[in-house]
């Protein structure tokens, strides 16, 4: 009996005292990180990386080289092609760091009320990755990406855009103007640095425009389809400087412009990526283009051949070496020649908190202009006008304040909608619209397939500058490649 | 001298004569070979002693002061006749009726029977620990136990590895934990952090085994796997190693016991090097390249081409790709005119003698009642490379035994250790391992020139190799230091309030507290800033645990039951500052910045609740039947899924003692089967998704998603082992042998899978896995000379063990651990674990390598395999 009791005595004590599964939920709480969700902040994160994955070392290496407004780098990209370990880098920038936050917040607040406008316009930046994304790789996983299983398949790029287009026109249908916003909104903060729920409808309707004109020749239907349904209610789309989408980088360490550290807090770093590109100066130098000054510092190097013909500008073109079948002119002027002295691009380019475009009131009047033109539908405007008011759109982008200046280039043969390039202009004849190989040029010629369409692309080039994916995408992409000014 | 002449003078006056006689067994009367034959005096004082020979016989030389002739023998009760002036004495031995039981210990420290286990068992020599002496007490056990596989650390005061019976996890370590008095040491390898092809920071911390003294230890057993350890739970599926250490030996009597040791050691091997080529980055020229031999153009003489340029080129990889060694002039890279020749003993001058002091000294004394034994053992040593891994290690021991009252007794030991390591060596091919830049050492460089490793402005010269850092650099100016102080303890307080019954309760404790810093000073060729790293990490371990044993006889049946409840509590934290860049050279300080320092702080917790129980019956000491359960708590899993049970039973049956088989032929026979099973939990945090902040923009933090998914609906892994075995010990256990079969089975492991980048994640917590662990092992001990001064024991240890991937997740049958260069490790199903591929030689049908029109090899287009990680 007393062994009893003692054996009763000692197992409960124990028993109790480790009362199993008592607190132990409450350890295994992570004290190193916070469990919920807070949309205003995943937004933000989505934004910057968004920023920092198409806009950072990946624009440098790769895209840069691509687009020729600067000179680029001579690696991987622009040398030996892409190296896979890079590339999944970039893939992981863009799935890993900015689709993921946003859609957490869709996955996780689409049934919260308060959230109801937040979701939207996660929704619609969801969809510009997207649009970007598979605007570098093509086919990519989307319908079942983002979910963590371990087999993810992949969409075909029909089914992206499409996916793509609806998602956006639901979403600009859908926002309540009434409704919720981020409370500092990094996109399109208002005067309190809330959401502008206006100007997201615009964007969003704006970025279908650009993937439906980006689609034409692929599936011409479902191009006009979305493009007469945009045109019904123009007014909804970017229709002023005021409208664009910019985005900043940060003002601090980890989240400032990666080309600001590139460039200047590592000052040693003076290679070939900040000279003026040769063939984007070829596209705008022979017509006097008044946003020059505005992109690129002018030469004063002595190295310049002597009264060089689009002087003050001088670009470094996309290879220096003189080819096997001998030089235009007999000479290499590029040989030996430092990155430094040629017109560099503007500093304000590589300041710490750049804002970098992402879609521009410019681009959408030339996506008008082209739409139009293409007979995808017929708009408010002429085709002409459209371009018009593109190229005006670009030069207040910019910063050009001469009145005349801008008369005077819009005037220009080659530029002005519907003329050709007069090649009488010099006494260098065609050589002076070409590169220094002689083997493209800027020239808009009568015997061309669409003379007026190379002219709507190259405007697309320049009053897109320093938008390097967005360019990249419009010059190789769907259609465009026949018109290729670089 | 003349001590010794009046001695054999002595000696010679005495009167001598012979005595002889056979020694026989009682049985059958044959000779008793071997046997230890005394001859002793008035006062039982040893005067002369012998052994029986192959026929049993002896003969000894004796004096008048002999009195009586002691024979021992094993098996035999030990005979002592007087001499009484015979010349010839003949001794029949009685047989020893029972052999004296050797007892072990057993998981949670209780005393079994070691005929009784129904699981394989190896007796570790803890006297050969501290005779012949291994870095540490994890590789001192290298080829000592079946089963067990040691890699020894790849520098002094690294990571040593044990795995018992193979890998049973597909992405996690291994590692069986320690258990030392009873309180849980969780033995977490120092080197997991770093990847083999380095980075920076990547320093090899040791793993906490390493704290536990040699000179301390009096017993070590090796419980492997779930057979022998179900009663430690989730820690049994890797195997436990319990140790047990030492306690006042002699009674009523201080004893003091000195221990010194020195070791030293220096290296033996070096690769073969080209002495035809020296320095320069390709071409192989000398001249007229600036990009391969810059030539300073403050020299007077510019034809001589001038290697100290390198010092000025960022990023330089100082390899063997230049000019011939033809014993021209030129500037060295030291900028002192010499001529360029090979030094072919430039690496091994770079090496040096490393030593290593171990000195200890314990003091134990007390009753049998109340006593203590209290130790100190101070470690130094240091590395082939000087100035790298220099250790100073201090250790106190004291362990107290008291009876409290007639029924209670107090079991409590404390160990304080303080150990302070300058230099680890940063590992692999990290920037800051010294080793490294010696693959790639330039011939023409010897080791007084390389020594000129500074410049008058603090910068860095003559950076070799694949990373581009001097070597003496890496070693005086990229320095870390830490130091650990650690309390281990443990009490036990056992009440007996009858003979059969014992109930006591364990209070364990481990903790520690250890800080250090990594210095890099400005001026290096490839981190021109210089950086520093402070770091701290506080660890606390607790173990509460309750036990009631009951042990009685019922004749010839008699039954050990057991049931407790324990709780097992960790945690850590660790914080850090970091500085990227320092305002001032040499100057080792956290506010040496112009900048602010990036900081973090990491904490970690766990604990288990257990409750268990044993039930080991007997039947006249020659069959046992075991059974054992046990239930853990573990808060590392869904609270739904948090709790496991797992049983084992197993039993042993002594065909010898059952058959009373004659012990001078078969002295035990044994045979024995166990099948048990295992759970095991995860590490903390794994179940819920938790987001951090990275930093700050557009006035907002930074919200970032781990890039690991976890999972809230993981489960505990399982193991399921199967145990058979067989012992068999010959001519009074002069000659044994030992065979076990296994066959382990773990499933559901808690696994990291790789996911696609697409799914939004890196990695995800997945139960998934299967892997088979299955082999045998063999033991065979012999005694060839057991004479009474000098015993020869021989132990033969052979395993092999078969790992097979059964499954790796639902949806991949293959999982990539370990990405390296060119070659991967992978987990394939149906193979074995750790497949290496990569690419290899082309070959023609019969095996023969293919070579291109030049004559070099040919390199496969598609990975093939190359081997296995684990021995075969």
């Amino acid at each position: 009996m007393k062994l009893n009791k003692l054996i009763y005595a000692v197992t409960g004590i124990t028993i109790l005292a480790v009362s199993c599964t008592k607190d132990l939920e409450r350890i295994n709480t992570n004290p190193n990180q916070l469990a919920e969700v807070n949309p205003e902040y995943l937004f933000n994160t989505s934004v910057y990386q968004t920023l920092n994955a198409s806009c950072g070392e990946m624009k440098k290496i790769a895209l840069d080289n691509y687009v020729q407004y600067n000179y680029g780098q001579t690696n991987q990209f622009g040398r030996y092609g892409n190296v896979p370990s890079t590339n999944s880098k970039y893939f992981k920038n863009f799935y890993n760091y900015a689709l993921l936050p946003a859609h957490f917040i869709i996955e996780k607040k689409s049934e919260d009320p308060e959230c109801y406008n937040k979701v939207l316009i996660a929704r619609i930046w969801k969809a510009y990755i997207f649009s970007q994304v598979t605007s570098i790789w093509g086919p990519v996983p989307m319908s079942k990406a983002l979910t963590g299983k371990t087999s993810i398949p992949y969409d075909d790029e029909q089914t992206i855009y499409r996916s793509l287009l609806d998602e956006l026109k639901y979403c600009a249908e859908n926002i309540n103007p009434e409704g919720d916003v981020y409370i500092n909104d990094p996109v399109f903060p208002s005067g309190s640095k809330s959401s502008d729920l206006t100007k997201w409808i615009k964007f969003a309707n704006s970025l279908r425009l650009r993937l439906a004109v980006r689609i034409c020749n692929a599936d011409r239907t479902l191009a006009v389809q979305h493009i007469e349904d945009i045109f019904e209610n123009e007014d909804m789309l970017i229709s002023s400087n005021d409208d664009n989408c910019i985005i900043y980088w940060g003002d601090n360490e980890s989240t400032r412009n990666y080309y600001y550290d590139y460039f200047i807090v590592q000052s040693e770093n003076m290679d070939k990526a900040n000279s003026a590109g040769e063939a984007f100066l070829m596209h705008t130098a022979p017509y006097s283009d008044p946003r020059l000054p505005k992109f690129f510092t002018p030469c004063t190097s002595s190295n310049m051949p002597e009264n060089f013909h689009w002087a003050p500008y001088w670009g470094k073109p996309k290879t220096d070496h003189t080819p096997v079948s001998g030089l235009y002119d007999g000479t290499n002027p590029h040989s030996g020649i430092p990155a430094t002295e040629y017109s560099l691009m503007l500093d304000s380019y590589f300041a710490m908190s750049y804002g970098q475009m992402i879609m521009s009131c410019a681009e959408t009047n030339l996506l008008k202009a082209e739409a139009v033109h293409l007979g995808l539908a017929s708009g408010s405007a002429t085709a002409e006008n459209y371009y018009k008011s593109g190229i005006l759109a670009s030069m207040e982008q910019f910063g050009v304040t001469s009145q005349d200046a801008i008369t005077e280039y819009m005037n220009a043969d080659g530029i002005e909608f519907g003329t050709c390039t007069d090649l009488e202009l010099t006494q260098e004849g065609e050589a002076y619209y070409k590169d220094y190989l002689g083997l493209s040029s800027s020239i808009i010629r009568d015997s061309e397939e669409d003379p007026l369409y190379h002219q709507i692309i190259m405007q697309q080039y320049i009053a897109m500058f320093n938008q390097a994916l967005d360019t990249a995408q419009t010059l190789t992409g769907a259609g465009h490649s026949s018109a290729l000014p670089a | 001298m003349l001590a010794a002449l009046i001695c054999s003078v002595t000696a010679g006056l005495a009167q001598t004569r012979t005595i002889n006689g056979k020694v026989t067994d009682p049985a059958d009367s044959t000779p008793v070979i071997g046997a230890v034959v005394i001859i002793k005096g008035d006062t039982g004082t040893t005067l002369t002693g012998t052994t029986t020979d192959a026929d049993g016989k002896y003969s000894a030389d004796i004096t008048a002061a002999a009195k009586t002739v002691e024979i021992q023998c094993l098996g035999y009760k030990t005979a002592s006749v007087a001499i009484n002036g015979r010349t010839t004495i003949n001794v029949s031995l009685e047989q020893e009726s029972q052999m004296i039981e050797e007892t072990v210990v057993t998981a949670l420290g209780i005393n079994r029977a070691a005929k009784s286990l129904n699981y394989a068992r190896q007796k570790v020599d803890t006297e050969m620990l501290t005779e012949a002496r291994s870095g540490d007490l994890v590789s001192s056990l290298s080829g000592k136990i079946a089963g067990v596989s040691i890699t020894p650390s790849g520098v002094s005061n690294g990571t040593s590895r044990i795995v018992i019976r193979g890998t049973s996890s597909l992405t996690e370590n291994s590692m069986p934990v320690f258990v030392i008095d009873g309180m849980i040491i969780e033995n977490q390898p120092g080197d997991e952090s770093f990847s083999v092809d380095g980075g920076s920071g990547t320093l090899d911390m040791g793993n906490p085994a390493a704290d536990i003294n040699p000179d301390d230890i009096e017993n070590i057993e090796i419980l492997k796997g779930p057979n022998a350890a179900a009663l430690y739970g989730s820690r049994a599926a890797n195997g436990v190693v319990l140790i047990t250490t030492k306690k006042a030996s002699n009674m009523n009597r201080i004893k003091i016991t000195y221990n010194g040791n020195f070791q030293f050691e220096r290296i033996n091997q070096l690769m073969d090097y080209q002495n035809g080529w020296g320095t320069g980055e390709n071409n192989f020229k000398l001249e007229n390249s600036s990009y391969t031999l810059p030539i300073n153009s403050d020299r007077t003489n510019s034809t001589i081409p001038d290697l100290s340029g390198y010092n000025d080129k960022a990023g330089a990889k100082l390899r063997s790709w230049g000019a011939p060694l033809w014993g021209q002039p030129i500037y060295g890279h030291d900028g002192e005119l010499t001529t360029h020749i090979a030094h072919p003993e430039n690496v091994r001058d770079f090496y040096s003698t490393a030593h290593r002091y171990s000195n200890s000294v314990a003091i134990e004394g007390g009753t049998k009642q109340n006593n203590y034994r209290v130790s100190y053992t101070s470690v130094l040593s240091n590395s082939v490379v000087q100035g790298i891994n220099d250790l100073n290690k201090n250790t106190f021991n004291v362990r107290l035994f008291n009876s409290l009252t007639k029924w209670m007794t107090l079991d409590t030991k404390i160990t304080y250790s303080h150990e302070r390591v300058k230099n680890r060596q940063y590992m692999n091919g990290s920037n800051r391992n010294p080793i490294y830049a010696f693959v790639t050492l330039p011939r023409d460089i010897s080791i007084s020139t390389l020594k000129h490793y500074k410049d008058s402005n603090g910068n860095e010269m003559i950076p070799i190799g694949e990373r581009g850092y001097n070597p003496y650099w890496n070693v005086y100016e990229n320095t870390n230091e830490d130091t650990r102080s650690r309390v281990t303890g443990a009490a036990n307080l056992e009440i007996r309030p009858f003979p059969f019954l014992r109930v006591s309760g364990k209070f364990g404790i481990d903790t520690y507290a250890w800080s250090g810093t990594e210095f890099a000073n400005k001026g290096a060729r490839s981190d021109i800033d210089g950086s520093t790293l402070n770091w701290k990490t506080d660890y606390m371990a607790t173990d509460f645990s309750g036990l009631i044993m009951f042990d009685k006889t019922f004749g010839k049946f008699s039954v050990i039951a057991n049931a407790g409840a324990s709780t097992y509590s960790r945690s850590s934290e660790k914080e850090t500052q970091a500085i990227n860049s320092l305002l001032v050279a040499g100057f080792k300080n956290i506010s040496n910045s112009g900048e602010y320092p990036t900081v973090s702080q990491a904490y970690s917790g766990k604990r288990i609740n257990s409750v268990f129980g044993s039930v080991s019956l007997d039947w006249n000491r020659w069959i046992f039947l075991d059974f054992t359960a046990r239930n853990d708590w573990s808060s590392t899993l869904p609270i739904d899924n948090c709790s496991y049970f797992y049983p084992s039973v197993g039993t042993s049956f002594i065909f010898s003692d059952a058959f009373k088989i004659n012990p001078r032929i078969l002295s035990l026979g044994k045979i024995r089967a166990s099948l048990a099973y295992a759970g095991a939990d995860t590490s903390p945090y794994r179940i819920g998704q938790t987001f951090s902040y990275s930093g700050l923009y557009n006035s907002q933090p930074l919200q970032s998603i781990s890039t690991t998914l976890n999972n809230s609906e993981l489960k505990p892994e399982r193991t399921r082992s199967l145990e058979l075995g067989a012992e068999l010990r010959f001519l009074h256990n002069r000659l044994g042998v030992d065979f076990t079969y296994y066959r382990s089975d773990s499933y559901d492991l808690i696994t990291s899978v790789t996911l696609s980048t697409s799914s939004g994640y890196s990695k995800r917590y997945l139960n998934t896995g299967h892997i088979r662990n299955n082999g045998f092992e063999v033991v065979l001990n012999a005694t060839p000379v057991q004479k009474r001064n000098f015993t020869w024991d021989m132990n033969i240890n052979w395993s092999k063990n078969y790992s097979k991937v059964l499954k790796v997740s639902d949806e991949s049958p293959t999982v990539n651990i370990l990405t390296s260069s060119n070659v991967t490790i992978n987990l394939e199903e149906g193979r074995p674990y750790g497949i290496m591929r990569g690419r290899v030689w082309k070959r023609d049908e019969q095996g023969r390598r293919l070579v291109d029109a030049d004559g070099k090899p040919i390199v496969t287009d598609n990975t093939f395999e190359m081997g296995l990680v684990e021995p075969k």
